[in-house]
This record gives C-alpha cells, sequence and structure tokens, in this order.
C-alpha cells in the first residue's frame, strides 16, 4: 500500500515547475518514452503516471499528457492495464513510487479504480473531460484541445 | 536458483547485488547472481524504475534498494 507518510512533496513540486515548459514536438512512440524512462531510482522523482488511455478522444489525449509530462521529468509513466493484470513489475514498481498521478479521460475513472482496486492511494487524479474537452469517439485528436488539457494539467498539479 | 538485479549500474543497482549476493553467501544455496543491464530484459519484466531483483523470473522489489533479510526470505520461499 502506497502511503502519504514520507512524500518528498517538496522535491516533487520543484518538478512540477517544469510542466509549463514549452512542448516539444518530439515524435517518440511509447515504447521509446518507456524504455528512457526505465531508469534508476537514484535521484529521480519517483513520480508513477497512470493514463486511462481510453478508447475515446479524451482517453487518447490522456495518454498523451502523460507522455508529456514524462518529457517534462514530473514522473514515470507506467501501464495501467499491467495493475489491473497485477503484473508484477508493474505492481512492485508502482508501490516503490513516492506518488502516484492517475489520468482519466471521462468520470468512469477507470485509470484511478484500478489503481485503488489494487490497492494504491492515488495522490492527484485528473479528469481530462472536466478540463472543458467533450469526450467523443472522434481519435483523430484535435492539437488544441491537447495543448487545453496539459496547460490545465499543469495548473492542476503547480496548485497542489 | 537464478537471481537476476535489473538497473544500469548505478551506486543503488550494485548495492543491490552485493547484498544479493551477501544473502546467497549467508544462506549458503547455490544460487547465480547476474546484472541485467539491457532495457528491452528490464522491460520485459514489466519493470518501470530500477534497481529491481528478480528470482527465478518472478520479480520481488523494483524501485529501490531492499534489505538482506527481505533477501533471504525471498530465497527461502
Amino acid at each position: 500500500m502506497i502511503s502519504k507518510n514520507g512524500l518528498k512533496n517538496k522535491k516533487f513540486k520543484v518538478i512540477q515547475l517544469q510542466i509549463f515548459n514549452k512542448v516539444q514536438n518530439q515524435q517518440l512512440g511509447e515504447n521509446d518514452i518507456m524504455a528512457e524512462n526505465t531508469k534508476c531510482a537514484c535521484g529521480a522523482a519517483n513520480v508513477a503516471i497512470f493514463p486511462c488511455a481510453g478508447a475515446s478522444n479524451t482517453g487518447q489525449i490522456s495518454n498523451k499528457i502523460a507522455i508529456e509530462l514524462v518529457r517534462q521529468e514530473v514522473g514515470n509513466m507506467m501501464c495501467t492495464v499491467g495493475i489491473g493484470a497485477r503484473a508484477p513489475g508493474l505492481m512492485k514498481s508502482a508501490e516503490s513510487s513516492e506518488k502516484i498521478i492517475a489520468i482519466d479521460g471521462c468520470p468512469v475513472n477507470c485509470a484511478r479504480k484500478t489503481l485503488e482496486l489494487a490497492g494504491f492511494n492515488v495522490d492527484r487524479h485528473i479528469i481530462i473531460s472536466e478540463l472543458g474537452i467533450k469526450k467523443t469517439k472522434d481519435m483523430d485528436l484535435k492539437e488544441e484541445e491537447v495543448a487545453l488539457a496539459l496547460e490545465k494539467v499543469g495548473e492542476i498539479l503547480q496548485s497542489e | 536458483m537464478k537471481i537476476e538485479i535489473l538497473g544500469t549500474g548505478c551506486a543503488k543497482c550494485k548495492k543491490t547485488k552485493e547484498l544479493a549476493e551477501k544473502a546467497v553467501k549467508e544462506l549458503g544455496v547455490d544460487a547465480e547472481i547476474v546484472k541485467v543491464e539491457d532495457f528491452d530484459k528490464i522491460l520485459g519484466y514489466g519493470v518501470m524504475v530500477t534497481p529491481a531483483l528478480v528470482i527465478d523470473g518472478d520479480v520481488k522489489v523494483a524501485g529501490k534498494v531492499p534489505s538482506v533479510d527481505d533477501i533471504k526470505k525471498w530465497i527461502k520461499k
């Protein structure tokens, strides 16, 4: 079980400030991001980011936001479905995280519920459809919506 | 028994390997301790943060240095 005790909040806040950095237009895939991000916990923020990556525009935006947060060095993106599957590597990685951020596309809250059902406490929960973006089945993401979501997520994380 | 230490070679990864060697020595068990630095292999275990320790294919810990007692407990199971 993840406890809030002993969290390195000060360090986390410093890292959060980087979220307003200019969005980079790198075209790395998720696997590239994960490979880059499988790093030693030495000195790492040790913040786990779990997007729902659901079958909607907002679900896919949650994924894009998670990738961007990795680029901003806010934390490590992890596989939410791996938690649902109770994959040992994912479970152990999440257990060692000092802070968990769940990003859901809509109020069904699959990412947060998946984590909670596995026994994890979610420290920050973000719902993309509550940031002024309407949930649709259109998977061709609008850049302005992604930018809006990123801006709002940055505000939310900074407000802590 | 095969004990794998997943990590890129930083201080915590090296410490984990040292502790695993100590646990094996103190228990007097026959175990092969292998350092895994290949990202593909690390990702293959679903590990997102290192150091991690794997015993016979089962991930026991990820993202922190375990204690010798923890390692001994996992070896005995």
